[in-house]
C-alpha cells in the first residue's frame, strides 16, 4: 500500500514538473511571437503568425486538459513558427521604415536630389550610385561589365577586353597589327593605312621634306589646258594623303610653265593648273583653308629654257610646306 | 403481470432512445458548428482570402484542424469552441479579403474584358 502510493506521489511530482516546464516554454514562445507582432509580423510573415499562435494556443488548451504529449508536439510547431515570424517581421520592419519616409519626399525638390551616375535613382535610394542601373534593381546594373564595351560580363567572352557584342564582347582579330581588324584588311599580314584599306601603298611617289613635298612622278595636263590627266591621280592622292597627315600645316601649290609663249597666257595658265590641282586635293578631303594656289608662270625655272629637257622640267607643280601661322 | 412486463418494456425502450439522444446532443452541436466554419472557409478561399487575408485564413484553418481533431476524440465542447473560432477567423478573413479587393486600383484602360472591340 506505501508502495502504491509512493508510486501515486512520483507520477503526480512528474507530471507537475512536465506541465511547468511546458508552461515556461509556452511563455517563451508567446514573448517571441508578441515581439513578431510588434515588429508588424501580421504583415510581413502572416502565416508563420498565424501557426504559432494556433499552436499554442492549442498547446495550452492541452496542458489544462493535462495531455502532455499532445502539448508537446503543438509547443514543437509552434517554436520554429514563432522564431520565423519574428526573423521576418524584423527584416520587414526595415523595410518600412523606407516606405514610411517616402511620402516626405514629394515636399524636397527633386531637382535638388543628388544623382551621380544619372540612371533616375537618387543616390539617397540607390545602392550602385556610381554605375547606372535600373530602378526596378534599386540602381544597380544587372550585372557588371569590367570593360565597359556595353557587353555584361555574364555573356562576354572577353570581361577584360572591350569587343563589340558581334563578337561576343571579344575585340576583332588584327594579326598585323595595324589597327585595321583581320575582317576589314585586304592585308592582314601587311600594316596598312586604313584610308588603303589596310594595305600598304604599292610606290612611294612622294617624299615629305622639312620644306616642300616632293614628287617622283610630275603631275600631267592636258597640252596648254588645266586638266589633270588620269596618271597623276595616284601621286596627288598620296599628296593629299600627305597633307591630311600633316593636320593644318599651309601647303603652298606653285604652278610653273617653260617660257614658250606669252608670258601672260602663261601665268594664266599656271594658275589655273595650280587651282585645278588644289581642286583635286580638296575633293580628296584636305581642308581647303590649307592650301594656297600660286601661278607663276615662267618666273621661276629650274632649268634651261633653251633645251627641250629644260623646258620639260620647267613645266611643274610643286607643293611647299609654309609656316604654320601664330 | 403481463400488463406489468409491458410497462417495464415501454420503460426501457423510451429510457433507451432519451440514453442515445443525450448522447448524441454533443457530437450533433458540434458538428453542426464544424460545418458552419467549414463553410465560411470555403466561401473565404473563394475570396482569394489565402493571398489577401493569409493570417486569419491560416488561423482559422488551424483551428478548424483541431477542431476536427477533437471531434475525433470525442471532446465535443472543445471541437465546439475550436470550431467556433476557426468560423469567427473566417468571416474576419471574408471581410478583410473583401475589403482589400475593393480598395484595388481599377484595370487600365483597355485592359478591361468590358470594352468592346471596336
Amino acid at each position: 500500500m506505501t508502495r502504491a502510493l509512493g508510486a501515486f506521489a512520483c507520477v503526480l511530482a512528474l507530471a507537475c514538473a512536465s506541465g511547468s516546464a511546458q508552461r515556461k516554454r509556452a511563455d517563451s514562445i508567446a514573448a517571441e511571437i508578441q515581439t513578431a507582432r510588434e515588429q508588424g509580423g501580421e504583415t510581413c510573415a502572416p502565416r508563420e503568425l498565424a501557426t504559432a499562435e494556433a499552436n499554442l494556443r492549442f498547446a495550452q488548451l492541452e496542458i489544462e486538459r493535462g495531455d502532455s504529449r499532445s502539448a508537446d508536439s503543438h509547443l514543437a510547431l509552434a517554436a520554429p513558427a514563432a522564431r520565423q515570424a519574428a526573423t521576418k517581421s524584423r527584416d520587414c520592419a526595415k523595410l518600412n521604415v523606407v516606405v514610411r519616409e517616402k511620402p516626405a519626399e514629394p515636399s524636397v525638390p527633386r531637382v535638388g536630389v543628388r544623382d551621380t551616375d544619372g540612371d533616375g535613382v537618387p543616390d539617397v535610394d540607390d545602392l550602385c550610385p556610381d554605375v547606372p542601373g535600373p530602378p526596378e534593381r534599386r540602381g544597380c546594373p544587372l550585372f557588371t561589365d569590367r570593360d565597359g564595351d556595353g557587353v555584361s560580363d555574364d555573356i562576354d567572352r572577353c570581361p577584360e577586353r572591350a569587343g563589340p557584342k558581334e563578337n561576343f564582347g571579344c575585340p576583332w582579330p588584327d594579326r598585323d597589327g595595324d589597327t585595321v581588324a583581320d575582317k576589314d584588311d585586304r592585308c592582314p599580314d601587311e600594316p596598312g593605312p586604313v584610308d588603303n584599306q589596310g594595305c600598304p601603298w604599292k610606290s612611294v611617289l612622294i617624299v615629305v621634306r622639312r620644306d616642300r613635298i616632293e614628287l617622283k612622278q610630275q603631275i600631267h595636263f592636258q597640252p596648254n589646258r588645266a586638266i589633270i590627266l588620269s596618271d597623276s591621280f595616284d601621286v596627288l592622292r598620296q599628296v593629299a594623303q600627305a597633307v591630311k597627315d600633316a593636320q593644318g600645316v599651309p601647303v603652298r601649290i606653285e604652278g610653273h610653265t617653260d617660257n614658250v609663249g606669252k608670258r601672260k597666257e602663261n601665268l594664266k595658265l599656271s594658275q589655273q593648273r595650280a587651282d585645278a590641282v588644289k581642286e583635286y586635293l580638296v575633293r580628296e578631303g584636305v581642308e581647303t583653308a590649307q592650301l594656297t594656289a600660286v601661278g607663276y608662270g615662267p618666273k621661276r625655272p629650274i632649268a634651261s629654257n633653251a633645251t627641250r629637257a629644260g623646258r620639260t622640267l620647267n613645266r611643274r607643280v610643286e607643293f611647299r610646306i609654309e609656316e604654320r601661322k601664330k | 403481470m403481463s400488463r406489468t412486463r409491458d410497462t417495464e418494456k415501454e420503460l426501457a425502450r423510451r429510457g433507451t432512445i432519451l440514453a442515445c439522444l443525450l448522447l448524441g446532443c454533443g457530437p450533433v452541436t458540434s458538428t453542426r458548428v464544424i460545418d458552419s466554419a467549414d463553410a465560411a472557409l470555403v466561401r473565404t478561399r473563394g475570396t482569394d482570402g489565402d493571398k489577401l487575408a493569409p493570417y486569419e485564413t491560416t488561423l482559422a484553418a488551424l483551428y478548424l484542424a483541431k477542431a476536427r481533431e477533437k471531434q475525433g476524440y470525442a471532446q465535443y465542447e472543445d471541437a465546439e469552441i475550436l470550431a467556433a473560432e476557426a468560423r469567427r477567423f473566417a468571416d474576419a478573413a471574408s471581410l478583410k479579403s473583401g475589403q482589400r479587393r475593393a480598395s484595388e486600383p481599377a484595370p487600365a484602360p483597355g485592359m478591361s474584358s468590358t470594352v468592346p472591340k471596336q
